[in-house]
């Protein structure tokens, strides 16, 4: 990028300074994306004038960072403010459509959200599963229903928790804050209100249904990057054992040498379509947090 | 007491708040295929390329956002090798909807405006 550019940036990026990340993110992008195809225009139609030059002129027209930055904080009022789920690339060459992955920033989020989802699934199984076993044998109790609610109450904090996460990792867009709708119900009014709120039902089941999503992400997605460093690891291993002179009979059977060469490219094509598959299921699981934990 | 200028920038201005997201739709509906935003920008300025732009071009991406958010635009970033990765707009079926009726809304304060202003019915 020019230092032209990156100046004006890094201008607007101060300007901007208190707003929504989500809008400086977005508002640098635009910025970048129309000076850079603006000042390239230029060039192409022949001209010696410097990068400052043509930033100046560029400018002339786009708006300078400070008339820039309010134009978007005057949307930005209107707008509540959040990461728009953007998705597909269609319409782009076949090679940035197989390869653009691997600079794709939700790929990875996508791949560390599979990860991750073993773990969160178990404590949430566990967390739900147990509240509800307990509400219901305690039920005959007198505490039975306040630690109902209390179950719910959590239930609801753990929904916004997972929100955040899917947000963050999966780029849909979520709530922020757990829903009290209406404050004058009292604790019993709000117990009834959260039993005939089928959000909290569908919550209930999404962290239940997560322990199995969980367990199955994390082994698809942990055999798929063992199987590419796997394969990417042998030939320097198997170089390492022959030459290191180590018996080769007494570490295992060896892979001809021809099946050596295409060790590594196959590792890293396993590589880019564990990257695909993690986009692909994080986009569907997205969607599906977002059917069950928002109230439609 | 404000100088003309002043007076008539800051008129433009609110007139634009209104305006600019029935003229980015109205892009956004006639393109026969996605486009991105320094083409819709540009395709803003089409008209007139000598006249001073009626707004800085840079104000016009974040109402491209905005109408995005609700709903009335779909996009979708392209990862390019070669660049930054490029952000391409389409208009949904709830934006050509909504651009229906902002027409006619358009069409009307058109006409009420030019017949008080002007003098002029369209009766």
């Amino acid at each position: 990028m020019s230092e032209a550019i990156r100046a004006y940036l890094e201008s607007l990026r101060r300007e901007l300074a208190g707003s929504d990340p989500a809008t400086i993110q977005d508002a640098l992008a635009d910025a970048e994306d129309h000076l850079r195809a603006d000042m390239e225009r230029a060039r192409a139609s022949g001209t010696n004038r410097t990068d400052e030059e043509l930033l100046a002129e560029a400018t002339e027209r786009f708006g300078t960072p400070v008339e820039v930055a309010a134009a978007y904080r005057e949307i930005e009022k209107r707008v509540a403010p959040g990461i728009t789920g953007v998705t597909e690339t269609p319409g782009a060459g076949l090679f940035d459509q197989v390869f653009g992955v691997v600079r794709d920033p939700r790929a990875y989020a996508a791949l560390l959200y599979m990860v991750l989802s073993l773990p969160l699934g178990t404590a949430y199984f566990t967390w739900t599963v147990t509240g509800l076993s307990l509400s219901l044998s305690l039920m005959v109790l007198i505490i039975g229903l306040p630690f109902f609610g209390l179950f719910l109450l959590s239930i609801q904090g753990l929904g916004v928790v997972e929100g955040r996460v899917v947000e963050g990792l999966l780029g849909v867009r979520m709530p922020k804050r757990t829903v009290f709708s209406k404050r004058h119900l009292g604790w019993w009014g709000q117990l009834k209100a959260w039993i005939v709120d089928g959000r909290t039902w569908t919550t209930v089941v999404y962290f239940l249904l997560m322990m199995v999503l969980g367990t199955l992400y994390f082994s698809i997605f942990i055999t798929l990057i063992a199987i590419s460093l796997g394969l990417v690891a042998t030939p320097f291993v198997e170089m390492i054992v022959r030459f290191g002179g180590l018996d080769a009979q007494t570490v295992g059977t060896w892979l001809p040498g021809w099946l050596l060469w295409i060790a590594i490219p196959a590792g890293l094509f396993d590589l880019i379509v564990t990257l695909h598959l993690a986009r692909l299921i994080g986009r569907w699981h997205g969607r599906m947090a977002k059917t069950m934990l928002v109230r439609g | 007491m404000s100088d003309p200028e002043t007076l008539v920038r800051k008129f433009q201005k609110e007139l634009n708040a209104g305006t600019v997201a029935l003229v980015l739709l109205g892009i956004l509906e006639r393109a026969d295929s996605p486009m991105y935003g320094y083409q819709i920008v540009k395709g803003v300025e089409r008209d007139g390329e000598d006249d001073p732009p009626m707004m800085k071009q840079g104000a016009l991406y974040p109402v491209l956002r905005s109408l995005e958010k609700n709903g009335l635009l779909a996009s979708r970033v392209e990862p390019s090798v070669t660049g930054p990765p490029r952000r391409y707009y389409e208009i949904t079926g709830s934006g050509r909807e909504t651009l229906k009726q902002w027409k006619e809304t358009w069409r009307r304060t058109r006409d009420f405006v030019d017949g008080v202003v002007e003098g002029t019915s369209h009766e």
